[in-house]
């Protein structure tokens, strides 16, 4: 059973990155094909780190690397954020710090690219999920939609919804996790009153954007995350009120059956589910 | 905008009898419930009245005769019904009696705390607005969540997904 799936996490970007594929495929295929992933998510580091010095993307930003001598993707990268800043009223800004740096963009548009390579590699269903930015298609077992949890703010043991779709890409950016905080470009300062914002669709990269966006706008983005068009959101404010639109695809609360043992223990308890 | 207030009173009442007749009786403190409540001192509403009066043969007690229920049986006022939760938030009903006739009827979000009523009072048309929900994570395969870091995520949910599956 366990052999037509593949499940791995590695560190990359300073971030946990976990994979699942779940295709009918031979075991050492889908270990290439997740290998071709981490290689991919790797080498965007290399090129998109703001902390190595001798980064494309450093180069780029101290006046070395001229825009028309980047590479394809640094040209793409640059042209996304600019589009991305003009779409999010400013809001979202890779210059935020004083200097160019994409790195709220380059996460989720590296995870949509490996997604995008392995459904050309045929691998139809899989997750990539880099710190809680999750592009999936197809699903556990074939017609079956992957269930995905949007984490409780202020319960890290729970989730808040469960999602479902057979393709889609989910972002969820928040104020919660400790030492974490995205700035109001135009306060300067911490943003507050939305806790939590998770952007569904069909782009990585535009749903994270959007995401950040929505909560550096603080409790204004709940207006204009609900007009984003083609996406839909879930939003936790920070007097614990909770929104969604309607087409963000939650699936309906499991039956309540035994009570769950409290605590994070029970879910490794939990026997694995069958794969393929 | 009546009609639309009706409306909203059909659905919250329909809400109520659908959720009244899957639960049976009320158990407090669930998480979804509905209920309506009168007055304690109200008399009770009956729905149209056929009673001819002239058959009346007892006459009922005396109490209080600015209270004696008209033909319709609904006493002037001003009734508020109880928060009733469902899906999309807390609804209240407050229903005006003039006359034996319900002469207004209007729902509202309840805005104890000043910050949602800031929120409600902005209404945003486009977006649903839930109780917060804490669900298991029991079946879920992996969880979307704010940026974690390597160290944020040896503790988090993710990782013990991860070990749960791999």
């Amino acid at each position: 059973m366990g052999a037509a799936g593949l499940r791995r996490v590695e560190q990359i970007m300073g971030t946990p990155i976990s994979v699942q594929l779940t295709d009918p495929l031979p075991a050492r295929r889908l270990e290439e094909l997740a290998e071709e992933v981490f290689d991919w998510l790797r080498e965007v580091d290399q090129r998109f780190s703001t902390y190595k010095e001798d980064s494309e993307v450093n180069r780029f930003d101290r006046g070395e690397l001229a825009l028309a001598d980047c590479s394809a993707d640094l040209r793409l990268v640059v042209e996304a954020c600019a589009d991305l800043w003009r779409d999010t009223d400013g809001y979202f800004d890779a210059y935020a710090t004083g200097r160019f740096d994409p790195s709220g963009f380059v996460k989720g548009w590296s995870v949509q690219v490996a997604s995008d390579r392995l459904l050309a590699a045929g691998c139809r269903s899989h997750w990539i999920n880099a710190g809680g930015d999750i592009r999936a298609h197809g699903g556990p077992r074939p017609g079956e939609p992957w269930r995905i949890g949007v984490r409780h703010p202020w319960q890290p043991d729970k989730v808040c919804w469960v999602l479902g779709s057979t393709d889609f890409a989910i972002a969820t950016s928040g104020t919660y996790e400790r030492g974490f905080h995205v700035i109001d470009p135009y306060r300067g300062e911490p943003a507050t009153g939305l806790t939590s914002v998770t952007v569904v669709g069909k782009d990585l990269g535009r749903a994270d954007a959007y995401a950040t966006a929505g909560v550096a706008m603080g409790q204004a983005g709940l207006r204009w995350l609900a007009d984003l068009p083609g996406y839909e959101v879930g939003i936790v404010t920070s007097d614990e009120l909770s929104f969604r639109s309607d087409g963000f695809p939650v699936l309906p609360a499991e039956p309540a059956g035994p009570r769950p043992l409290p605590g994070r223990s029970d879910l490794v308890d939990q026997p694995a589910p069958r794969i393929g | 905008m009546r009609r639309a207030a009706f409306a909203v009173l059909g659905t919250a009442i329909g809400t109520a009898l659908l959720i009244g007749a899957k639960l049976g009786t009320p158990t407090p403190g669930s998480g979804t419930q509905v209920a309506l409540e009168e007055p304690a001192d109200a008399a009770t509403p009956t729905a149209g009245a056929k009673a001819p009066t002239g058959k009346k043969t007892t006459a009922p007690p005396k109490k209080d005769v600015a209270a004696k229920p008209p033909a319709s049986g609904l006493r002037d006022g001003t009734f508020a019904g109880a928060g009733a939760k469902y899906d999309y938030g807390t609804i209240k009903v407050t229903i005006t009696v003039k006359g034996g006739k319900v002469s207004d009827v209007d729902a509202t979000y309840p805005d104890e705390d000043p910050t949602s009523a800031g929120v409600n009072e902005n209404a945003i048309p486009k977006l649903r607005q839930q109780v917060l929900a804490a669900q298991s994570a029991a079946k879920i395969t992996t969880v979307s969540g704010a940026s974690l870091t390597s160290a944020a995520y040896k503790a988090s949910l993710q990782s013990a997904l991860d070990k749960a599956k791999a």
